[in-house]
């Protein structure tokens, strides 16, 4: 292999002198099966830096709930659907609040009269607004935009509070629309990628499931009542997942409206915490619940 | 904890669990399919693009099945409380009221479990 070429899914430590530990990790990550280095860099690509808290998150959960539990894997699709939707449902409230700061401060200026007052007031509220997306979302926000755009006077009003100001003071105000789905093409795109990472992570945990139904079935098990378990414990994580979320998602916006930038922490936060506990949780009852229904009432 | 109320606590679970899982599938079809249909008739973008998988027939159900003033503005940006009332009959009523308690229920009585280590 050239100096020039770089393989797919395989670590590399960019650091000049790398510490003895950093040589450790890059080969611990690349002694991984192909197939895991493969989940990896798409679990990177989707999630960047939120997938070390991601896996962290998902080990803390593991550790309160069941040491002993051997279907660890169960219980993705409510979590996996829990975290994607809260999370980009936020990013997508918190954009369109930038927006709407936006198209406030645009309206004013197409007035061209009025107090100065008010006008640092609007370029204040686009300021914040921002703020919040950049403290929260920044790689969310990295994908609608290119990189190179950040930061300068370039681009649409993703791209930061000052070009959006620039953009929001001029008569027609174009580019400010940035959260509509109808104009804001990236927008959509990104909307679309995580409506696909949904269904995979659900292909996921089907699969799973799907497969431990078919190993009870060649071991000669009773395949019929592992199914009834499974299905149990997809229904009941799944839905516990979305309306877990939903609930805490219903109270948090009131919250969050109310408070500091902190509520938008508070937010997400507890949004996707709750819903992925209450989802894990719910698998598990879902399934000794099933297992001994049917043992009472069909075997 | 003793057999007879096990046995009456999985009978609940089961049922609401099912009733859940049903009346997800009606809601969805029936009630969810025909308004999102309708709102996309207006030439407005599907709601909660972000969903892939079906997750969003729970914002559905809230909208439909709470009243108007009980959402604000940033749970409107999702889902638009106006555009959801204006096609909502009195049996997507029913059938959200029935997803509402059978699903809310399914939760509450798995995390009472958990709470009180039952089963």
């Amino acid at each position: 292999m050239g100096c020039q070429s770089v393989s797919r899914n395989v670590a590399y430590c960019l650091a000049p002198e790398p510490a003895p530990q950093d040589l450790a990790i890059t080969t611990m990550l690349n002694n991984l099966p192909e197939r895991a280095r493969d989940n990896l860099a798409c679990c990177i690509d989707q999630h960047g830096d939120d997938t070390l808290r991601l896996a962290l998150f998902m080990d803390w959960v593991q550790q309160q709930v069941n040491l002993d539990n051997v279907n660890t894997t169960n219980g993705i699709a409510g979590i996996g659907a829990t975290i994607l939707g809260n999370r980009t449902n936020s990013f997508m409230a918190a954009l369109q609040q930038y927006q709407g700061a936006l198209i406030k401060l645009n309206q004013f200026s197409r007035v061209g009269r009025g107090p100065a007052a008010t006008k640092m007031q609007l370029r204040k509220k686009v300021k914040i607004s921002y703020e919040q997306l950049n403290r929260y979302f920044q790689q969310e926000l990295h994908r609608l935009a290119p990189a190179s755009h950040f930061g300068k006077n370039r681009g649409t009003a993703i791209t930061g509070a000052d070009r959006g100001i620039t953009l929001a003071e001029r008569h027609k105000g174009r580019g400010i629309h940035i959260a509509d789905i109808h104009e804001g093409q990236a927008v959509s795109r990104f909307s679309r990628n995580v409506s696909y990472a949904g269904r995979g992570i659900i292909a996921v945990d089907l699969g799973f499931r799907g497969h431990r139904v078919y190993q009870t079935y060649q071991e000669n098990g009773e395949w019929e009542r592992e199914l009834a378990v499974q299905t149990g414990g997809f229904a009941g994580a799944s839905g516990a997942g979305f309306i877990t979320g939903r609930t805490v998602a219903l109270t948090m916006a009131r919250v969050a409206l109310a408070a500091t930038p902190w509520g938008w922490a508070f937010m997400i936060g507890s949004s996707i915490a709750i819903g992925a506990i209450a989802a894990y949780q719910l698998d598990e009852r879902a399934q000794s619940v099933a297992s001994r229904a049917w043992d009472r009432w069909v075997n | 904890m003793n057999a007879d109320w096990l046995a009456y606590y999985d009978a609940a679970f089961v049922l609401l669990l099912v009733t859940m899982m049903v009346s997800w599938v009606i809601f969805g079809r029936l009630s969810m399919a025909r308004i999102e249909k309708s709102i996309m008739a207006e030439g407005k973008p599907r709601p909660c693009p972000w969903d892939g998988v079906g997750g969003r027939l729970v914002w559905y159900a809230y909208t439909v099945a709470l009243p108007a003033h009980f959402f604000n503005e940033l749970d409107d940006r999702q889902l638009n409380t106006a555009d959801v009332k204006r096609y909502t009959t009195r049996a997507d009523r029913i059938r959200a009221w029935v997803f509402m308690v059978s699903g809310h229920g399914m939760v509450i009585l798995g995390l009472t479990a958990v709470v009180f280590d039952i089963g």
